[in-house]
């Protein structure tokens, strides 16, 4: 080869090189989505922050059911000062629920829902829960 | 036959492509490297977050299935469990045995729900929120625990009769 072809080939092997470095080197930071996270993590936080939901949930339904079957006198006082008790662990109130109370014969039902969605987040995962219950004690109104 | 001219421009050829393959090995060699460097950082990383496995999630899944599981005296087993107490002083273990420790009719409910998932290697247990020393009631297979290992365990934290007082339901499974 004359010299010139060999400036040639030195220009191409060495532009070949800095382009496979430049490439390799910030393919990472130019994909979208920001911060890369590993496959399948937030799908765990996802299912960790329903799962967490659901158990708030149940926990409020099971104080409903035990302030409910506590509840002496007047029901409605008294079923929601003890259910205040247990919500207060939650960071949450009776003010916090609409309540509605159904009472038949001696059974009174309790019917209660959030008025604003439970939050939950981790990570890039986030969780909207409605809390909800119908509970039902043999208690006279 | 080449002349000497063509014999030196071939060596200078063979002598580059040499260099060339060595620096792409070495490229490829830094590139394989940071791959599986990354990689162990990964498997390092999962291997010691917080995160449970999917395993784990789904276990506390079942174990909040098996407390809204409808008993036949018509509660279901969370309300049987919150109503749970500790001891009063003084205590007679013989005397409580019986209202610590699930009875057979208990066990039979419960194992139909979770014998096809765990078999009967399945331990329930309930204590006081914070404290592991005393369960307050089991629930288990004669001899569970004697022969085999711990090999996952969830907790679903319940309220009691007492409102300012929580309980810890945990359900375990041996191997």
């Amino acid at each position: 080869m004359n010299k010139k072809a060999f400036v040639f080939l030195y220009i191409c092997t060495v532009g070949f090189i800095i382009a496979i470095m430049l490439f390799y080197g910030s393919a990472g930071k130019n994909q979208p989505g920001g911060k890369t996270l590993y496959l399948g993590e937030t799908e765990i936080h996802l299912f960790e922050l329903y799962q967490q939901a659901e158990q708030d949930n149940y926990y409020i339904t099971l104080a409903a059911q035990l302030s409910a079957d506590q509840a002496a006198g007047d029901f409605q006082t008294s079923f929601e000062s003890t259910f205040n008790k247990y919500l207060a662990k939650k960071s949450l109130s009776v003010q916090d629920f609409n309540l509605q109370y159904i009472t038949k014969g001696e059974k009174t039902t309790v019917i209660g829902k959030s008025m604003q969605p439970l939050h939950y987040t981790q990570g890039s995962a986030s969780y909207n829960l409605t809390a909800s219950f119908r509970v039902t004690a043999s208690a006279k109104v | 036959m080449l002349n000497r001219k063509g014999q030196v421009e071939d060596a200078i050829e063979v002598s580059l492509a040499l260099i060339g393959m060595v620096i792409g090995i070495v490229i490829l060699t830094i590139l394989s490297s940071a791959s599986g460097a990354d990689i162990s950082k990964a498997q390092i990383n999962l291997l010691n977050t917080n995160d449970n496995p999917y395993d784990a999630n789904f276990m506390a899944t079942d174990l909040q299935n098996a407390l809204q599981l409808q008993l036949t005296n018509g509660q279901s087993l969370g309300e049987m469990l919150a109503q749970v107490q500790e001891a009063e002083l003084p205590y007679d273990v013989e005397a409580d045995r019986g209202n610590r420790i699930c009875n057979e009719e208990l066990f039979t409910e419960l194992n139909i729900y979770l014998s096809p998932l765990y078999k009967t290697n399945w331990v329930l247990y309930v204590y006081p929120k914070g404290t592991t020393v005393v369960p307050l009631f089991s629930c288990n297979f004669q001899d569970t625990k004697t022969n085999l290992n711990r090999e996952q365990s969830t907790i679903i934290i319940i309220p009691s009769t007492d409102p300012e007082k929580d309980l810890e339901v945990h359900l375990e499974v041996y191997t």
